[in-house]
């Protein structure tokens, strides 16, 4: 498997959806740091919510992006059909299939680091409010990390499912707009801000969402908040303070279903 | 090890459609084993099955000595074969070049000295920093051939090599072929529905029609198949076809005036039962039967009533 990986990963570093996507993360995280860094802090509980948000969830859609990026860059073997080639040479199908898992969780996590530097070199030194205690910081680095193999495992498992590159691409991108949907807008927000400023690790001081709605630019912020952070991010990033390993729980049986009936769907499927 | 495939009753199908019904074929070592059968009469299927890329509903193969059954054998010897399927798999967006340097990684073959060589060899060392987008049909087809080259193959399964190719773009790969067989001998599964093309190259047929192999042999054994015919173009009075059916000759009609009479025949009583019966002969000429005929005999065409 060595040997198919190291191929993947040749072609994964000279493919431009990987570079495309770090620059975006990259611009966005600067553009996001200078927006905020400019306007009126509004609680410093807010700054160290953004902060948190923006360094590990990416507020510029980390889901989606992985989607897009992991679909461009693995599916290319199933629209150029050379993963005939591997399969040909005698490769199994579990080899293949944990390959290309591998590859998309490095593309990944490649883009995650480099934007978590540029954050570090640039954002932080121009935000200053950083506040966060180690634990929270360690917690919420483990869940991205959950995050990132969990949206790997699915790209992995679609492709094997449907062998199209664009078929993938269309149901990652739905089920991204079905579940942002479902957390931002159907299901209520549970959100008992007595409690959570209670178990609050991020900051001592209460939360001022009440600002958000006062006026026009409350009621935009509010949106751009609830709305922007993928479906999931949302869901992990309010509960995780309270119940960080459910959440882990609740990515690991993701990714431990995606790859096992991946594989097993790869295993048995006739390929063209 | 005398065969490079045997198939053991191989059986593929779809739902209720069969593919393959119960194909025993065999392919010696050495061969150039021309797989001839319609479109839809299962040839890529048998070959996505050997290879791999399928599994098959019943029945098994021995590929290189390695059954079916025993994966890990199979597995070790697929490294000996090389497969194109259909379309060749290449990466667009890579040189030449790039595409055997990323095939030779997964070959597991330690360095990149061969690659020149084997670009030469398919007549692809000047493409340079020419992305294979931008190659034509015929480029990718002898990429493809080159990329199998990388493993040193045994035995390579082509699927239609000259599909979608100009006359030149045949003659490269028909040549192609001709020297890997010869200097690398290696053995060759070629499927085709060209069959003037494969009667150039193959050393061995089968014949494969709604799934079954209908006739499996050598070259000499076709080339003692194929019958002799001759043609005839005569008019008169009296139909052509009226005058042979009186005769126990076996014929097909071309038009009202030109007849095929298959099968060793008098010729000169021929010509003189036409005479007695007031036609006039303006042209005999005699024929081999080719291998398109044959096979459209064998697989049931058009025939004489």
């Amino acid at each position: 498997m060595t040997k198919i990986l190291r191929s993947n990963i040749r072609r994964m570093l000279r493919h431009p959806a990987l570079w495309v996507c770090a620059a975006l993360q990259i611009v966005l995280t600067f553009i996001v740091t200078v927006k905020y860094a400019t306007t009126p802090v509004l609680s410093t509980a807010l700054s160290d919510i953004f902060c948190m948000e923006e360094t590990f969830f990416g507020f510029a859609l980390i889901e989606i992006m992985s989607y897009v990026m992991c679909t461009l860059i693995v599916g290319g073997d199933y629209s150029n059909k050379t993963i005939r080639n591997k399969i040909i040479l005698g490769y199994t199908r579990e080899q293949i299939f944990f390959a290309q898992f591998l590859t998309a969780l490095t593309a990944t996590l490649v883009v995650y680091v480099l934007r978590l530097l540029f954050f570090c070199a640039f954002s932080l030194p121009v935000l200053k409010t950083f506040d966060l205690r180690r634990e929270y910081l360690l917690a919420v680095f483990v869940i991205t990390l959950f995050s990132l193999v969990m949206y790997s495992s699915f790209v992995t498992f679609m492709l094997s499912l449907t062998q199209s590159k664009t078929k993938t691409l269309v149901i990652c991108i739905a089920c991204f707009l079905i579940v942002m949907f479902l957390f931002a807008t159907l299901i209520p927000r549970n959100y008992d801000e007595a409690k959570y400023a209670a178990h609050s690790i991020i900051s001592k001081t209460d939360y001022a969402f009440n600002d958000w709605s006062e006026g026009k630019n409350g009621d935009f912020y509010k949106f751009m908040y609830e709305f922007f952070p993928s479906g999931q991010s949302q869901l992990i990033y309010q509960q995780a303070p309270l119940c960080l390993w459910q959440i882990l729980l609740y990515l690991g049986l993701q990714i431990a279903a995606f790859l096992t009936g991946g594989a097993l769907i790869f295993r048995f499927r006739n390929i063209k | 090890m005398e065969n490079c495939l045997t198939t053991h009753n191989l059986t593929k199908r779809y739902r209720k459609f069969t593919a393959l019904d119960n194909v025993n074929m065999t392919v010696p070592k050495g061969a150039i084993y021309g797989f001839i059968g319609k479109n839809g009469a299962g040839k890529t299927t048998l070959i996505r099955v050997i290879c791999g890329l399928q599994a098959p509903t019943q029945g098994d193969y021995t590929l290189l000595g390695a059954d079916y059954a025993d994966k890990k054998n199979l597995s070790k010897v697929r490294k000996h074969i090389g497969a194109i399927v259909e379309t060749p798999a290449v990466y667009p967006d890579m040189t030449a070049y790039e595409n055997m340097k990323h095939q030779s990684i997964i070959v597991g073959n330690p360095s990149f000295d061969q690659i020149s060589e084997l670009l030469s060899f398919v007549g692809l060392k000047d493409t340079g920093k020419k992305k294979v987008k931008n190659f034509s049909l015929g480029m990718r087809q002898r990429l493809s051939i080159a990329m199998t080259l990388v493993g040193n193959p045994d035995f390579l399964v082509l699927d239609e090599p000259t599909n979608g190719l100009d006359p030149q773009g045949i003659v490269e790969i028909r040549e192609l072929i001709l020297k890997l067989n010869k200097e690398k001998n290696i053995t060759f599964l070629i499927s085709s529905h060209i069959l003037g093309e494969l009667s150039k190259l193959a050393t061995h047929y089968g014949f494969i029609d709604n799934g079954k192999l209908i006739k499996e042999l050598t070259a000499s054994e076709l080339e003692a198949q194929c019958r002799k015919k001759i043609l005839i173009k005569a008019t008169g009075k009296k139909a052509l076809s009226t005058v042979l059916d009186k005769t126990d000759y076996e014929y097909k009609m071309l038009s009202p005036d030109e007849c095929e009479i298959y099968g060793e025949i008098n010729v000169n009583d021929t010509l003189k039962l036409l005479a007695d019966n007031g036609l006039t002969v303006s042209r005999i000429s005699e024929k081999d039967e080719d291998l398109e005929t044959y096979f459209i005999n064998l697989v049931g065409g058009e025939v004489n009533d």
